[in-house]
């Protein structure tokens, strides 16, 4: 057998495998997307835009896209100021990093259900140990997930307690990895701690802090379960995320149509904004 | 070795005749049924017949439990791909516009053997909003799911309370509330402040006069107790011969607005509020002095907890039907009929004969069903005449007569189905949603929310064909 041949044989059953579980899944949900494709009518008749024009005049669809968005801004955010926190003072204390990183990565090791009604427990406005701290402080109780202006919040706080020890985790891989030669020249040339921070280690951990961005971005929009147990998209639409909307239509509602459009109208957005991190990625690469 | 071999031959013929003894007399012996039941609590009954089924009938029973959320979605997919997975399904009864195609009839085997299940002995209300559609008998009742009322009568009995309640509006404390009107007033009345007086003695907790279950994804439930009776004297989701939505009229506005101002009166957290949160709050802090909601508190009427408030008298719950609405001097009461749980055969089923004799078995007239029926902890709430008359019950829980005499009357009055038609869970999600996000403040008016349902209703309409839904409208009544 020649090498191309034997190179295709052993390549094959990858590609295949790859075809069974994207390529295929991916060109019927475009073709979903373009029918009217609702599994209670027997009809799938192809409709061309009207699933995506639906979608566009929904409020609902504004609702969750803007959920979303402010999550991932404000996880991101979060979770990389403390996941940097908690990396650099792991970083400068060898000695404990090997007792406190498993502890600190538990939260991460939690099923989002399990926190999603651990959560309904601790924010419960009359039982809550968070509001009976405040009241011994002079607050006022909060309604937290029940109230219209603190539902997202305690998503928020939920989630980035969550998350914090896996970017800690993955910049703290990223520091470890770093070279000492740089931080010695900086040292000879009398750089401070906060120089050496934002001249040596930022940008040579650029490709990791993008990497991060990119794992969790991703993740976000996926996030569903702890909505789902803790506020089920509410009160209102306060908490509804896009992927509680398309599970809404696809499985509750059963328009397979309408939810495979409105997931193809947030990929393509996404599909930039992943590409621009990862040019970033790779400048980051080239520079380091 | 001759010895030996003669040996294992009667042995092996001892053994055959054995089997051969066992298997007379089992109609079905050999013979798998699979049943697609509520996990949690509601399953137990299903393993605990398990033996019983296959000793009596020979039929080995396969549970399959799937958790009530996604029950509508599982069992719908099997149902629509024509699997034959499931013989029987235990499902919500709202959703038969989407499983009628797909269950069969029982009325055959009803006639064959003269009622042995014993519809005759369910209540009409239950058979009416449950398992009746279209004329025929597709299901039959699993839990006779049904809301009630319940105050806190030790606070109504107060004779301070009551002075005080006149003084204020002119008319005697009700007891039991008839009218949404007058819960107002009373939720009103009762809302006070820790430190504050409450049948005469200072309250340890706030004090709320009204909850309801006001969480995103529950919260139609609560409207719809309020928009049936305010849209007497004849309440309709949809005009019977336009399918027009009935969702925007006048009467629907203002129960709408009545929800609102209850929540004036309501515990901060009612917005995240499901049946755990109400159940604790009403009947384990006792912090709430109306609410509705299943038949669990009153099946539970002892568990009730002293008002929150120094030397409190002996805790008292009082249950009634769910208010109503007064219109020109005539009192419209109505009780939602929770569509509930209730089982049917499928009709790709390879065994419905022996599906229908385990549906028998667990559900039909006799101490099997009631004995689980008796027991709190399943969640299967009494549906029979001989349930709710069961003289073993009253002698098991002392007290047990209050409650279900209350819910017999108010079974026996103007019962009122759920919405049953295809893409019915569709329906009533938007209603959710939009009733949940005006009492969220999303929307100025209560017109404004529910002119957006009743355009989302008629889209849906449109989707499914009006006159198809219009024709399995009429099944529902």
């Amino acid at each position: 057998m020649t090498n191309i041949k034997r190179a295709t044989v052993l390549v094959l059953p990858t590609v295949l495998f790859l075809v069974l579980i994207v390529i295929f899944p991916m060109l019927f949900s475009i073709k979903v997307a373009f029918s009217g494709y609702d599994i209670r009518i027997p009809e799938h008749p192809f409709v061309g835009l009207r699933n995506f024009i639906y979608i566009f005049k929904q409020a609902l669809f504004y609702d969750a896209i803007s959920v979303t968005g402010i999550m991932i801004i404000a996880e991101l955010f979060f979770e990389l100021i403390i996941g940097f926190v908690l990396a650099l003072s792991l970083l400068q204390l060898p000695r404990v990093r090997q007792l406190f990183q498993p502890i600190l990565l538990m939260p991460i090791m939690i099923m989002p259900v399990v926190i999603g009604y651990v959560g309904r427990l601790i924010f419960e406005e009359r039982s809550s140990p968070i509001n009976y701290f405040l009241n011994m402080l002079g607050f006022e109780s909060i309604a937290w997930h029940a109230s219209t202006k603190y539902a997202l919040i305690t998503v928020l706080i939920l989630r980035i307690w969550q998350w914090s020890p896996f970017v800690m985790a993955i910049i703290l891989a990223g520091l470890l990895s770093l070279p000492r030669e740089p931080y010695d020249a900086a040292m000879v040339d009398g750089a401070n701690s906060w120089q050496t921070f934002i001249y040596i280690t930022l940008p040579l951990l650029k490709p990791v802090i993008m990497l991060v961005l990119i794992m969790r971005t991703l993740e976000i929009l996926q996030v569903f379960d702890i909505i789902y147990v803790l506020t089920m998209g509410g009160p209102g639409s306060r908490t509804t995320t896009f992927s509680l909307f398309t599970y809404l239509i696809g499985f509750r509602y059963w328009d397979i149509g309408q939810a495979s459009a409105a997931a193809w109208i947030v990929m393509i957005p996404l599909s930039i904004l992943i590409s621009t991190f990862v040019k970033f990625m790779e400048k980051g690469e080239k520079v380091g | 070795m001759k010895r030996l071999m003669i040996i294992i031959v009667c042995f092996l013929l001892i053994l055959s005749f054995s089997l051969l003894a066992n298997g007379q007399g089992k109609p079905f012996d050999g013979i798998t049924v699979t049943a697609a039941v509520h996990s949690g609590h509601q399953v137990a009954p299903w393993y605990s017949e398990e033996g019983n089924i296959k000793e009596k009938y020979g039929i080995k029973l396969n549970v399959i439990e799937i958790t009530q959320d996604e029950m509508y979605s599982r069992e719908f997919l099997e149902l629509t791909q024509r699997t034959g997975v499931y013989d029987i399904i235990q499902y919500n009864s709202a959703w038969i516009g989407d499983f009628e195609p797909y269950v069969l009839p029982l009325d055959d085997y009803v006639t064959k053997d003269n009622d042995a299940i014993g519809y005759s002995d369910i209540l009409p209300a239950f058979n009416k909003a449950q398992n009746i559609w279209g004329g025929k008998r597709v299901s039959t009742t699993i839990d006779g799911d049904t809301f009630l009322f319940y105050y806190r009568k030790d606070l109504f009995k107060d004779e301070g309370e009551k002075s005080a309640f006149k003084a204020k509006f002119g008319y005697e404390l009700p007891d039991p509330p008839k009218t949404w009107q007058e819960v107002v007033d009373i939720a009103k009345f009762f809302t006070r402040n820790k430190g504050e007086k409450l049948a005469g003695r200072t309250l340890i907790k706030d004090f709320y006069g009204y909850a309801d279950q006001a969480k995103r994804g529950r919260v139609y439930y609560w409207y719809l107790f309020r928009f049936v009776p305010f849209n007497a004297p004849n309440p309709h989701y949809f005009n019977p011969d336009t399918m027009e939505p009935n969702i925007n009229s006048l009467g629907s506005i203002a129960a709408l607005e009545n929800m609102m101002e209850l929540l004036k009166y309501s515990p901060p957290g009612v917005l995240g509020w499901e049946w755990d949160e109400l159940y604790k709050a009403a009947m384990g802090d006792g912090t709430v002095a109306m609410w509705i909601h299943w038949t669990d508190e009153g099946r539970g009427f002892d568990k009730l907890t002293p008002l929150p408030i120094e030397n409190p008298p002996l805790p008292e719950l009082g249950i009634s039907a769910t208010p109503g609405v007064e219109l020109n001097g005539k009192l419209y009461q109505f009780t939602i009929v929770d569509s509930a749980w209730v089982g049917s055969i499928c009709k790709d089923s390879k065994n419905p004969d022996a599906a229908y004799e385990v549906l028998k078995h667990m559900f039909g007239a006799g101490p099997v069903n009631l004995h689980y029926i008796m027991d709190s902890t399943i969640g299967w709430d009494a549906f029979r005449y001989s349930h709710f008359n069961s003289p073993e019950w009253r002698q098991k829980v002392p007290g047990i007569e209050k409650y279900l005499e209350i819910e017999l009357e108010a079974l026996e009055q103007d019962s009122y189905p759920m919405l049953k038609i295809p893409g019915a869970f569709e329906y009533t999600d938007v209603l959710d949603l939009n009733v949940s996000k005006y009492l969220a403040g999303d929307f100025k008016t209560a017109k404004e929310a529910l002119d957006v349902v009743a355009s989302k209703w008629s889209e849906l309409n449109n989707k499914f064909g009006l006159n198809k839904q219009k024709e399995f409208y009429s099944k529902i009544w």
